[in-house]
């Protein structure tokens, strides 16, 4: 491992990583569809990126067989060679081993404790087993780089140059070396850029060459502050031809442009004197129009997505870290407090500085524990196409909004959940083939898989064309277990209806098939969602489909709260379950049925004493109250508190197993001032009126 | 039943030395393992759960972490009127921090396991004491601080 590559190494893994499972959904895609050449192509690019990161750090046995996977998606792209299911398998076997080789490098190992020779015999099989031509291709690219470095003749630099520059280049003709100018451009999406040009001053260096000036100069590369081309300015004894060659064969390098710099014999200097700056920019505008020509024309053909660098942090460190930004915010208020006593001047500054730190730190941590949805997403294709093939149906995925983010524990948890969901879908909503011709549909079934921001919550639904739930059988079911009496069913609407669903224990699928039909799963759904603080819907309409949405907040850990005072205790309400606040008089408290109700705007909504349900002392009588309205589902009631404090963003934290049979609080939160605010659990509270 | 199985026990592990952490309650002194114990701190302000169980005095703020306050009074029923704690002893029990108010944390006792004293077990403590340890004139309560948790989880 050569170790001028280790502050890359981390990258170099999770990038990798990256690009298996992006290797793998396509190659699934691709053994679907054999004759698809997008997927080839794409397939290609990635082993391609793999093997130029691979051969960057050092991991040869990895560069070796992503290489020889190459040569045969190569060849499958120049239509030399048939996908076939055989040699689909020996292709997912090289991916197999690129992935051991990922986790041997990640635990310090290296690549070369896995056996690639077996697997390097099949590809040498496979190759020549289709093909007659040659083995082993070059690489496309570096005939094109050759190409481009054929012609011979010279030019003066395209931007001018430092004077010690210009010099040292005088002096190195005198000594018989060439001057060279090298524009190098490194294909779009290359991960490691920097090092990516480390090599190619590395080989310049092997052959003697020595690099004077570079633009961007060289602290700028190590940063990766440049985009895809490097500019350098070199002296070497060897030909133009000799280096094209030697600097192309890196891989990842679009092209390069070598060619000797002018030598004015009568006028060393002109050539790059920084006073003739204006030809010298024309010569530079025409070089980057060909440039931009070359970027053009293989911008259409890479469409690798951009992928994010990235270091995977544990879980646990991440909480550990909310945990001591909360311990700031404290100590921060305590250092005030104390410093009110003496009212220091100087210190105010500093003090609404280390204020502003903490808050934004606060929000950085924040962000840190967002992850897209994608996340869970991955794996559902895979999936949902097993499924439907062990069920004998076919069935479309269709995800969108994947990139949409959400607290990463929370994406942890809404993986089963939607795993019943989808199960459903396959096993339950999406008719057979013929049952669908009969009704006019396509035989393909369709599930979407949508998720997207809506203010402070994300949305996640999942929406089939299938048979739609059966009112009437949910209805007969519901009637049979004793749920309702028929009477009232005839009031119902959809939505009710539909909720039995979600009853534990029910289920109208007679059939109990291997996926799904025990009478488990949407009850499981709904629980697991709650727990969430989320909530989920379902609308369907008979042989139309079925859409469950399934509302989250962004974030478990943080929450927004309305701070109140009860009876002089501060207690917190998600701002999530608040429809409204409003300070009415006493006397518009009406009694309907032995139950305190206020009438807003034609809305009766029950009141709920906060004082009286946490047995706090009465205090005197007011003339107006505090009404915090909150939602729960579509019911509203009136929860009357002394004061409204302010809303603030809380961190939640958990009473702990002593208090879990206290079901007002879900939780508690510590102040900016040190103190505690329960969290109250506004579902459980409202039970006190019923 | 539950005597047999002590004396049985203590018969293998005969000659073990322990260390507890004697501390007063009211007017009697108790103890727990030493290994149990996180720290002792002056009380902090205690925030009230309402609808909780009637020894959990509330939470409180330890450097950012929700701890439960458990008044041990309440859970060995002991006859006290005295409501006043100076101290809090927070404890480690199974990977959960509680916090127990005392009156005053005096000393770590060793002591050797046959010295503590089994057999007088009264109805009021029940399981939650595991024996009386001896030390001059002083008799300390030894608990067994995972059937008071036990306990303390319990349901109302």
């Amino acid at each position: 491992m050569n170790n001028e590559y280790n502050q890359y190494l981390s990258t170099f893994i999770d990038e990798t990583q990256d690009y298996m499972s992006t290797l793998n959904d396509k190659m699934l895609f691709l053994e679907r569809e054999p004759s698809n050449m997008e997927a080839i192509n794409e397939i290609f690019r990635t082993i391609h990126t793999l093997k130029g990161m691979s051969g960057t750090m050092g991991f040869e046995k990895m560069a070796q067989l992503c290489h020889k996977m190459e040569n045969v998606f190569d060849k499958a792209r120049n239509e030399e060679l048939k996908v076939t299911r055989d040699n689909m398998d020996t292709l997912f076997a090289g991916v197999d081993l690129l992935e051991k080789m990922t986790t041997a490098i990640s635990k310090g190992d290296s690549d070369k404790s896995v056996d690639i020779s077996q697997v390097v015999l099949q590809y040498e099989k496979v190759l020549k087993g289709e093909s007659t031509s040659q083995s082993v291709k070059e690489e496309p690219q570096q005939v094109v780089a050759t190409k481009a470095g054929e012609t011979t003749q010279s030019y003066a630099a395209p931007f001018s140059v430092p004077d010690e520059v210009s010099h040292a280049l005088y002096e190195g003709r005198k000594r018989g070396y060439n001057a060279y100018y090298m524009n190098v451009k490194l294909e779009s999406g290359t991960l490691l850029k920097g090092a990516r040009i480390y090599m190619v001053f590395h080989k310049l260096e092997e052959l003697n060459s020595e690099v004077l000036f570079s633009k961007p100069d060289v602290e700028q590369i190590e940063d990766e502050k440049f985009d895809l081309n490097v500019e350098v300015i070199f002296l070497s004894r060897l030909s133009q031809e000799q280096l094209v060659n030697s600097v192309s064969n890196i891989s990842e390098i679009e092209n390069v442009k070598i060619f000797l710099l002018k030598t004015d014999s009568s006028d060393e200097a002109s050539s790059i004197d920084p006073n003739s700056a204006e030809s010298d920019r024309k010569v530079k505008e025409s070089a980057e129009e060909e440039i931009h020509e070359d970027s053009n024309d293989t911008a259409s053909k890479s469409v690798m997505p951009g992928i994010t660098r990235t270091i995977r942090v544990d879980i646990e460190k991440l909480d550990t870290l909310m945990n001591l930004m909360a311990e700031l915010v404290i100590a921060r208020s305590r250092i005030n407090e104390t410093l009110k006593g003496y009212e220091i001047k100087q210190i105010d500054e500093s003090i609404a500085q280390l204020s502003r730190i903490t808050l934004d730190l606060q929000n950085i941590v924040m962000k840190i524990r967002m992850v897209p949805v994608s996340y869970v997403f991955n794996r559902f294709p895979r999936m949902v196409r097993d499924l439907a093939r062990n069920s004998d149906k076919e069935i479309r995925l269709v995800i969108t909004g994947q990139e949409t983010e959400l607290d990463r524990t929370v994406v942890d948890e809404i993986g089963d959940p939607l795993v019943h969901l989808l199960r459903n879908v396959v096993d339950h909503a999406i008719e057979k083939r013929e049952e669908r011709l009969k009704k006019g549909k396509p035989t393909s079934g369709l599930c979407r898989l949508n998720a997207r921001h809506e203010g402070n919550s994300v949305i996640i639904e999942v929406i089939d064309d299938g048979q739609g739930l059966e009112r009437d059988r949910i209805l007969a079911k519901a009637v049979e277990k004793g749920l309702l009496d028929e009477g009232m069913a005839s009031t119902m609407t959809d939505d009710e209806i539909f909720h039995y669903v979600f009853m534990p224990g029910f289920s109208t699928k007679d059939k109990v098939t291997e996926l799904s039909g025990r009478g488990v799963g949407m009850d499981v759904v709904k629980t697991a969602i709650e727990n969430l603080n989320g909530s989920v819907q379902i609308e369907s309409e008979k042989d139309k489909g079925t859409k469950v949405t399934i509302r989250l907040p962004l974030t478990l850990a943080i929450i927004q709260a309305l701070l109140v005072n009860v009876s002089g205790f501060v207690y917190a309400i998600p701002i999530a379950s608040i429809d409204s606040t409003m300070n009415l008089p006493t006397s518009e408290i009406q009694v309907v049925q032995s139950r305190e109700v206020v009438v807003i705007r034609g809305e009766i909504i029950p009141i709920v004493w906060l004082k009286k349900v946490f047995g706090l002392s009465a205090g005197e009588e007011e003339k107006n109250i505090h009404v915090v309205i909150v939602k729960i589902g579509n019911k509203k009631y009136g929860f009357v508190v002394d004061s409204l404090l302010g809303q603030d963003d809380i961190v939640i934290k958990s009473l702990g197993k002593l208090l879990k049979d206290v079901r007002e609080f879900s939780g508690a939160a510590i102040l900016g001032d040190g103190s505690i605010a329960l969290i109250l659990e506004v579902a459980n509270i409202a039970h006190y009126v019923g | 039943m539950a005597n047999g199985k002590v004396v049985k026990k203590e018969e293998q592990i005969k000659d073990e030395i322990i260390e507890i952490l004697s501390f007063v309650l009211g007017s009697q002194e108790f103890a727990l393992e030493v290994d149990y114990v996180e720290m002792v701190i002056e009380k902090l302000e205690i925030t009230r759960v309402p609808n909780s169980k009637d020894f959990i005095k509330g939470v409180m703020n330890l450097r950012g972490r929700i701890v439960p306050v458990v008044n041990l009074t309440g859970v060995l029923s002991l006859e006290t009127n005295i409501e006043e704690f100076e101290n809090v002893l927070v404890a480690k029990i199974d990977d959960m921090e509680v916090g127990f108010l005392v009156n005053e944390v005096k000393e770590v006792v060793r002591t050797k396991e046959s010295d503590i004293d089994v057999s007088p077990k009264s109805e009021q403590f029940e399981k939650k004491v595991k024996g009386i340890v001896q030390k001059g004139r002083r008799l300390i309560i030894y608990l067994d601080m995972k059937e008071i948790m036990n306990y303390c989880e319990g349901v109302r």
